[in-house]
């Protein structure tokens, strides 16, 4: 087991670690937990439906997807020609998300960082300040 | 069937079962089917309800066990769980599964056939018609599909479209 000698003084602290991507060169983020990881994204098929922005599947393999579309929710175009599709984690199952082409990063940040926000994203109830942007934090748990 | 075939009537006669028509697309408030030389009419049968469905593209026909049909994913909670009973691996994308109940019962019923005028076709040996008047083309223009309902009360009747 390894163990940390803290000396009297130390404080305990919590790190998170954030998957931040882009959608329509808008900086979002989720808690890598909640992120099952990045696909190129290759050409969805469209669903009539009426839940709001689930209008596609997706498929890799023998897996098939539901699409969110989070552009169209933030009223944005996915930016590049070699977008990519990142997996979030919802407690029904997974779910692609078609994101920006440029590549998503990991960033560890202390919990004390990331504070509530009453931001216009739904389900983005926390942010965090990364560099000098405030990135809301998405939660796609449902 | 296309849709030159089945001419600007409103319904098809064929094998003495008259098909009002409708776009496909139309059903899941979608915009109408575009008249392109690979538009096509399917006519679906179910009972004692007929009707036929304008489509942008026959992609072909294919047998679907059961064990490759898979549900509509969760995520889907609105009117579409009604109009796909779910979706299978289709080549290199996926096809959904449209319900065939709803699709012959949704709004225009046998009662309302009197009321349509319709573009008569005979049926040939092979089970597929052509425009009446015509002369037979080259291709089958029309597959009529019998669906059934399952035995097992369980499982919806579908057919891949």
């Amino acid at each position: 087991m390894l163990t940390t000698r803290r000396g009297s003084h130390s404080k305990t602290t919590t790190t998170c670690t954030l998957v931040v991507f882009s959608i329509g060169g808008q900086r979002l983020a989720a808690r890598t937990e909640e992120v099952g990881g990045v696909w190129p994204w290759t050409n969805a098929m469209p669903v009539p439906s009426g839940t709001a922005f689930m209008n596609a599947l997706v498929r890799r393999g023998e897996d098939v997807l539901p699409v969110f579309d989070l552009a169209a929710k933030l009223n944005v175009q996915v930016r590049g020609t070699t977008s990519l599709c990142l997996i979030a984690k919802r407690k029904d199952g997974p779910m692609a998300i078609r994101i920006d082409e440029e590549i998503p990063t990991l960033h560890a940040v202390e919990q004390t960082a990331i504070h509530r926000t009453t931001s216009a994203h739904d389900e983005a109830v926390e942010a965090c300040l990364i560099e000098t942007n405030e990135v809301p934090i998405y939660s796609f748990r449902g | 069937m296309t849709l030159e075939e089945a001419g600007s009537a409103e319904a098809v006669t064929a094998l003495g079962v008259t098909y009002p028509l409708r776009d496909m697309a139309g059903c899941f408030g979608q915009p109408q089917v575009s008249f392109a030389p690979e538009s096509r009419i399917i006519l679906c049968t179910m009972g004692n309800l007929h009707k036929g469905f304008r489509v942008n593209e026959v992609l072909g026909l294919t047998d679907v066990g059961k064990e490759r049909i898979r549900p509509l994913p969760p995520h889907f909670s609105g009117p579409e769980r009604k109009w796909f009973t779910g979706l299978f691996l289709f080549r290199e994308t996926v096809a959904l599964l449209v319900n065939p109940g709803w699709l012959l019962g949704e709004e225009t019923g046998p009662a309302q056939l009197s009321n349509l005028s319709a573009t008569t076709v005979m049926a040939l040996p092979s089970s597929h018609a052509v425009a009446a008047g015509k002369e037979p083309p080259t291709r089958p223009p029309v597959e009529v599909l019998e669906l059934e309902e399952a035995p097992d009360a369980d499982d919806t009747p579908w057919v891949p479209l």
